[in-house]
Order: structure tokens, then C-alpha cells, then sequence
């Protein structure tokens, strides 16, 4: 999403992309709208791999490189990801420059690239980070110069500025209930199970509380919520989860509720927690990864990881004193507006790492 | 006399739970001279030749399910179809080399060995005991609504591993209380000899005067390692002079996994303090190394790695959530509430705090389980509903 949404802001005059997949999805095709895209295929995983797919790998290597053997005068290569760093040894040479917008935190680099490719990522000649705690992982962490990464805020479409919130009933939800929402793909990084944990608590601590809580991004029947659909029957939370498709409506559909949480374990900083914002909504997260950019002073709350009983506590601050949470969404509100615009992040995108590079059309005929 | 023939079937022979314990049972029985035994697994493994000692022993093969690599090379080219009656025809040629049984002995409801049973279909004079090791998760999600029904519909008695399966298969399923024996899983208690704590410790990398808590089994969502370190981390803040050492022995670290639970450790500021050990084929040598064995699992019918604590002497501390809760609710450690991170904490510290508690409580658990999750004591309890089973079908 932040790849399409990118080349979608970017001034791409007078420049030839190829996008390098190393899986497809289902933004496909809309990428394929914007560039030519080669979808080349994962790299072994060697740690778990089965012996007969690693000893594959070395063909799957060369079926790579000979999809890719074309692109021998690259200007820029952009490694959107640290992990698809591994991408560049398959390009016939070198591009003459290398950025890398890194997204992940610690266990997104260091615990995942081998040697080789932690190396290759370092040689990067610049990086772009998109929140604070990333480039402070950059530093910190990996050792690399503060001149050497420009951090550029994430940022959302803005447009529609004015909302139309959908009706509680498309989340099966009371009116009368308090309305807990989440946006996320159900990944175990991102915490749905938990969420489910969050709301036994809520519902424990505050039993007085009707709390409906509902997580965006996979339907009851998908098969990653396996752990989370568990956890609420193990629980008795069957009445108060529900666990919705994604929407392409995003924003008005957390706009029905009266409180974001995102309980990501991990997480650099996660774009729906920016349309929760832009949905004035107040913002409840753990204190990990970069999310505090937006949240801290005034926009919600963090607490640290992985109290969930804190979480609900605050839930129930918001829930018994309205204003509270009103205030506090205004202020992610305006903060989001004012930092996270993907108009600006492209624009700054484009100054910073595609400087130098845009060249006038050629005249036809 | 004509002994009478019993024919388990098994999901694996691989060294988890209920496999091992098929492997004591089948020692066991073996050794009264009193049965002529058959052993088929639908997935093969090191428990197979243990088994075949005692019994004619056949498997369908290594793969999770009968001709995995055939199958998935179906599967992709779009023949998904022909996989179903490609595997049933394979269960029914194995199953049906075996002699003619005088009672089927099902070892675990769960999706392959209720595929053996459909495959060996005996006739329904021959009767049917079903093992059951499994609580909710196993019952519920794991097995689909046709295979559950077909495996409580089919048995004509029902061996609950615990009393926490035994209350979950009368009171969530409605099996008649006549229907079930409760037969509490059980360990070779002889067999257990930890390696003294400084060889223990040495091995784990944990320094020799550290306080460790820890468990054994694979690191996976069901047994739940996220939430003892996480117990650990809240107990370092309440107690933190106690600042004890985490060690989970199973499994794979490199394995997906193993992965989660380092990262969990990372996250929660413990990296420095968690060790985990890959599986052994001893884990009791490593029982040595910790002063408390904690169970944090979301459900487990009963564990035979508590049980081979308990026969260590070690204390235990795990969530009511199964049928360890039983065993500590008679003074083998202490049970909290699932899923009460603070009270689980809490009771791990008071018995890290206090020596002679914790030798005290360890020293109930050993006897506990020498005296009731013995093997000898274990087989006995099976025979019996074996015998009983064998004696109302009139063989």
C-alpha cells in the first residue's frame, strides 16, 4: 500500500519504473497501472526451509536473474522494505545509486537478513525512514550516520476531509455500545488475538461497560484468526469481537466507533492508525515502534507493552468521560492532517531521493 | 485360549504426548502376555520401533498426511478432487493388512487417526475404545463436526485422559457419564533422572546460582511460552530482586516458533535472560536446571512433561485450563485463572522466593505422581476398561 500509494504522489516525469515484486497480492493490478511490474518470487527462508526447497533455491535463483537480465542501466533502485533487499543480488549490475526506505523496526532487520544481505542494505547510499523510531533503529542500531537517512512522515490520502460515518449496524453494533475498533491485516505481529485478550479484560475490569469491539481487515472465517477465534471462545468473548472484512471505506468505518487501539506486538507505525485520526478518533497503542509520532502529547494514549490491562483501563477513562476522548481525537486529528499527508510525503520523497534524476520529455517527431 | 487382538491406532509415532504414552501402554500390556497387539500410525516416527517390540507395527509413511508430495502435486495442477480417494485408499490397504481385531483402540481423537478408523471400518460387534487427550481447542477446532461425531457415535467407551477431558466430554459434549472412564495420563516415573543443577545449567547456559523457572513441549500458540515471559517480565518488576532466568526446552528455535518466542523475549527486555533449548530426546536430563515448572499453556488435557516434573520434584505452576490444575489442586503447585498474567507471576515468585516451599510443594508433586501417574499404575487403569470393553462385546 505505501508503494502504490507513493508512485501514485510522485512526479514520475521523464522517468522509466519497473517495480521488482518479490510476491504478488492483491494491489496488483492497480500497481500495473502505474509501472511495469516483474513479480519474481520470495527467496528461501533457509532457516526453516524444507531440504528439497532449498536445494531448488539455486534454480530459483537463475529463473530470477534471467527475469531481471534486462535491467542493466539502472539509475535508482529504491528497496521499499529492508527484507526485499534481497532482490538486488538478482539484477544483471549494480544500480548507480541504492536507497532503502526501511519500514521495519529491530526484528524486521536485524533479526531477519542474513549477514549478506544486512550488509547490502547498509551499503546503501541513502535511507529514507518514515517515523522516528525507525531512523532511531537506523542509528542506534545498525550504526548508520543521522546524514545518511532522511526521515520523511508517513502519510495518508487526506481527501474526503469530511466524513460520512456508516451506520453501527454494518459492524453489528449497538448505538448504545461502546464501540472499540481496530484496522489491521490479522498477521500475529499486528496482536489480534491480543485484541480478544484486551477485550476479556475490558469486559472484566468493567463489567457495567456494553463493549463492542471489532477488528477491520479479516473476516470470522479467515484462517489467520485461527489463534485470535480461539482465544475468544476460550474466553466467552464471542459476543463482544467480531472480526470484519476489510473495506475500501476505511475511514468511515471507523468513524462509527469511540476508540482506535491497535495492540500490534510490533509495529514501525502503522498507516490505519492515520485514518483512525483523520476519523477523529482517539488512538490507544502500546508503546513500541513509532506510533508515539502521532499519538503523544495529546492524540490518545500508550501504554507499555503488553499490559492490556492498562489498555482497558484507559478504555474505560474514555468511555466514562467523553470529552476526554473527544479531545483527544480532535488533536490526533489535527495531527495527522498537519504531519501525514501522502501528498507530502511524495513530495519530499521526490526531493529527497529522485533529485537530479527527472529529465524533459522527449519531443515526438 | 486365544488371546484377543487390539489394534491401536495412532495419528504418529512421533515423541509428543500421546504417542509416548501409547508406546508405555503398549509395554505394558505386551508384557502380561495376555494380548496379541497391533500398532498403525498414520504418520511415521522414532516411536515406531519402541512400538514394534511389543507389536506388528505398520504406518502410512513420514508425510503429515498419506502421500503428501502426490497429493500437493494434485493439489497444484487442479486435481484436488482425486486427493480424498487417493489417501482413503491408502489407509484402507494399510489397515487392512492387519488380522481381524477383537477391539479397536483409538489413541487421540483427532483428524488421522478418526481417518484410520473410517478406513478400517470394523463391523460393529467389534468394539471401539477412544482415547481422548484432547480439550476444546482439539475437540472443537481441530476436528471437524463429521469425524467428531463419527468417533463418539463409533466408540463403545470413551478413556478421558484427565478429569478436565472428562468434565469437557460430559458437560460440552454430552457424552453419558456411563460412556467414560477417566484414566489420568501417566509417565515412566523410574525413567526420570535429571542431571544434577550445575550439569543442567551448564548445558542450558544459565549461571549455576540463577533462579529459573521453565517448561518443556513444543514452543507452539497452544502451550503458549509468550505468556510465561510475559508472567516473568510483570514478576521482575514486582520482585525484582528475584530476576529469574526462563528456560523452554522443545522444539526448534529456528523454527517459526522459536522465532515468536525469542522475539517475544526481545520485546519484553528478556533476550539476556531467556535460553531455549531445541528438543531432546531426554528433556527430563534438563528438569535439573529449574527451580519451577511452569505450565502457561491455553489448554492441555495433561502434560506428560508436568508429570515427568512432578516425578522430578519440581513445584508447578500452570492456568485451570486442564488437567494439571487437578494435580495441583492435591499439592503439586499451584493454579491461577486463565489468563491471569499477575497471579501467574505471583505464584511462580512466591515459590522462587521461599526454598523450602518450593521443596516442600516438589517433594507432594513426586509423590503424586509416583503414586498415581505411574506407569504401572497407568497401564493397569487401561487394561481394566480394556478387559471390561472385551468381556461386555463377548470376546
Amino acid at each position: 500500500m505505501y508503494l502504490l500509494e507513493l508512485l501514485r504522489g510522485l512526479d514520475r516525469s521523464g522517468l522509466r519504473f519497473t517495480v521488482v515484486l518479490l510476491r504478488g497480492g492483491e494491489l496488483l493490478g492497480e500497481l500495473q497501472d502505474l509501472a511495469e511490474v516483474r513479480v519474481v518470487g520470495e527467496p528461501v527462508d533457509t532457516a526453516v526451509a524444507r531440504p528439497q526447497r532449498r536445494a531448488e533455491e539455486p534454480a530459483r535463483v537463475r529463473a530470477r536473474r534471467a527475469q531481471l537480465a534486462d535491467l542493466d542501466d539502472v539509475d535508482l533502485a529504491i528497496v521499499n522494505t529492508a527484507w526485499s533487499i534481497q532482490a538486488l543480488p538478482w539484477l544483471p549490475e549494480p544500480p548507480r545509486r541504492l536507497v532503502s526506505v526501511v519500514h521495519e523496526l529491530g526484528a524486521g532487520v536485524a533479526g531477519l537478513l542474513d549477514r549478506p544481505a544486512l550488509a547490502a542494505l547498509l551499503a546503501s547510499d541513502g535511507f529514507v525512514a518514515g517515523c522516528s523510531a525507525v531512523a532511531a533503529m537506523l542509528e542506534d542500531d545498525l550504526g548508520v550516520a543521522a546524514h545518511r537517512i532522511d526521515l520523511i512522515p508517513y502519510g495518508v490520502a487526506q481527501r474526503p476531509v469530511d466524513l460520512a460515518p456508516v451506520d453501527r449496524t454494518q459492524l453489528d453494533a449497538a448505538d448504545d455500545a461502546f464501540l472499540v475498533v481496530a484496522a489491521a491485516v490479522p498477521d500475529r505481529r499486528k496482536g489480534p488475538d491480543l485484541f480478544v485478550h484486551l477485550a476479556a479484560a475490558a469486559r472484566r475490569r468493567r463489567p457495567d461497560i456494553a463493549w463492542a469491539f471489532r477488528w477491520i481487515g479479516a473476516a470470522d472465517d479467515d484462517p489467520r484468526l485461527a489463534d485470535a477465534l480461539a482465544d475468544r471462545a476460550l474466553l466467552g468473548a464471542g459476543d463482544a469481537v467480531r472480526f470484519v472484512p476489510p473495506t475500501p471505506d476505511l475511514r468511515n468505518v471507523l468513524a462509527a466507533g469511540d476508540a482506535f487501539v491497535l495492540p500490534s506486538r510490533e509495529d514501525a507505525f502503522p498507516l490505519a492508525a492515520v485514518e483512525a485520526a483523520l476519523a477523529g478518533l482517539p488512538l490507544l497503542c502500546f508503546a513500541s515502534g513509532g506510533i508515539g509520532d502521532l499519538v503523544e502529547p495529546d492524540g490518545g494514549a500508550l501504554v507499555p507493552y503488553p499490559d492490556l490491562d492498562a489498555m482497558a483501563d484507559v478504555l474505560a477513562v474514555w468511555h466514562d468521560v467523553p470529552a476526554t476522548r473527544s479531545s483527544a481525537g480532535a488533536a490526533a486529528r489535527d495531527r495527522a492532517r498537519r504531519n501525514h499527508d501522502a501528498a507530502d510525503h511524495a513530495r519530499a520523497f521526490d526531493a529527497a531521493v529522485l533529485r537530479g534524476l527527472h529529465r524533459p520529455p522527449v519531443p515526438s517527431g | 485360549m486365544t488371546r484377543p487382538h487390539v489394534v491401536f491406532l495412532g495419528h504418529g509415532a512421533e515423541l509428543t504426548g500421546p504417542p509416548i504414552l501409547l508406546g508405555h501402554l503398549v509395554a505394558g500390556l505386551a508384557a502380561t502376555g495376555g494380548y496379541d497387539l497391533t500398532v498403525i500410525t498414520a504418520r511415521s516416527g522414532p516411536l515406531l520401533d519402541q512400538y514394534a517390540a511389543s507389536a506388528r507395527t505398520s504406518s502410512l509413511g513420514p508425510s503429515r498426511e498419506p502421500f503428501g508430495r502426490t497429493s500437493a502435486a494434485l493439489r497444484r495442477i487442479g486435481a484436488e478432487r482425486t486427493v480424498a480417494p487417493l489417501q482413503d485408499w491408502s489407509r484402507r490397504r494399510l489397515t487392512r493388512k492387519a488380522p481381524p481385531a477383537d477391539l479397536v483402540y483409538v489413541n487421540g481423537a483427532t483428524p488421522p487417526t478418526a481417518d484410520l478408523l473410517r478406513a478400517l471400518d470394523p463391523p460393529r460387534s467389534t468394539p471401539v475404545v477412544l482415547h481422548v487427550h484432547e480439550l476444546d481447542i482439539g475437540l472443537r477446532l481441530n476436528l471437524d463436526d463429521d469425524r467428531r461425531r463419527m468417533l463418539f457415535d463409533r466408540a463403545d467407551h470413551v478413556i478421558a485422559a484427565s478429569g478436565a477431558v472428562a468434565r469437557l466430554l460430559v458437560g460440552g459434549h454430552g457424552l453419558a457419564e456411563d460412556r467414560l472412564t477417566t484414566c489420568p495420563e501417566f509417565v515412566d516415573t523410574a525413567a526420570i533422572h535429571p542431571l544434577a543443577p550445575e550439569a543442567a545449567r551448564a548445558t542450558a547456559g544459565i549461571p549455576v546460582d540463577a533462579l529459573v523457572v521453565g517448561s518443556v513441549g513444543l514452543p507452539d500458540w497452544r502451550k503458549d511460552p509468550d505468556h510465561l515471559l510475559r508472567a516473568v517480565q510483570h514478576l521482575r518488576t514486582i520482585h525484582p530482586a528475584l530476576d529469574p532466568w526462563v528456560l523452554w526446552v522443545g522444539g526448534e528455535p529456528a523454527s517459526a516458533d522459536g522465532r515468536r518466542a525469542a522475539d517475544e523475549a526481545r520485546r519484553l527486555g528478556l533476550a539476556d535472560r531467556f535460553r531455549h533449548v531445541a528438543h531432546q530426546d531426554r528433556p527430563d536430563r534438563l528438569l535439573g536446571a529449574l527451580d519451577v515448572f511452569a505450565l502457561p499453556a491455553r489448554e492441555d488435557a495433561l502434560p506428560l512433561a508436568a508429570l515427568e516434573a512432578g516425578a522430578a520434584g519440581l513445584p508447578i505452576v500452570c492456568f485451570r485450563t486442564g488437567g494439571v490444575a487437578d494435580l495441583c489442586d492435591l499439592g503439586a503447585g499451584t493454579t491461577v485463572a486463565y489468563p491471569d498474567t499477575a497471579a501467574f507471576a505471583g505464584a511462580v515468585a512466591a515459590l522462587l522466593a521461599n526454598p523450602a516451599e518450593r521443596a516442600r510443594v516438589g517433594a507432594a508433586a513426586q509423590a503424586l505422581v509416583r503414586s498415581q501417574h505411574d506407569s504401572a499404575v497407568g497401564v493397569a487403569r487401561i487394561q481394566a476398561v480394556v478387559d471390561a470393553t472385551l468381556e461386555a462385546a463377548g470376546r
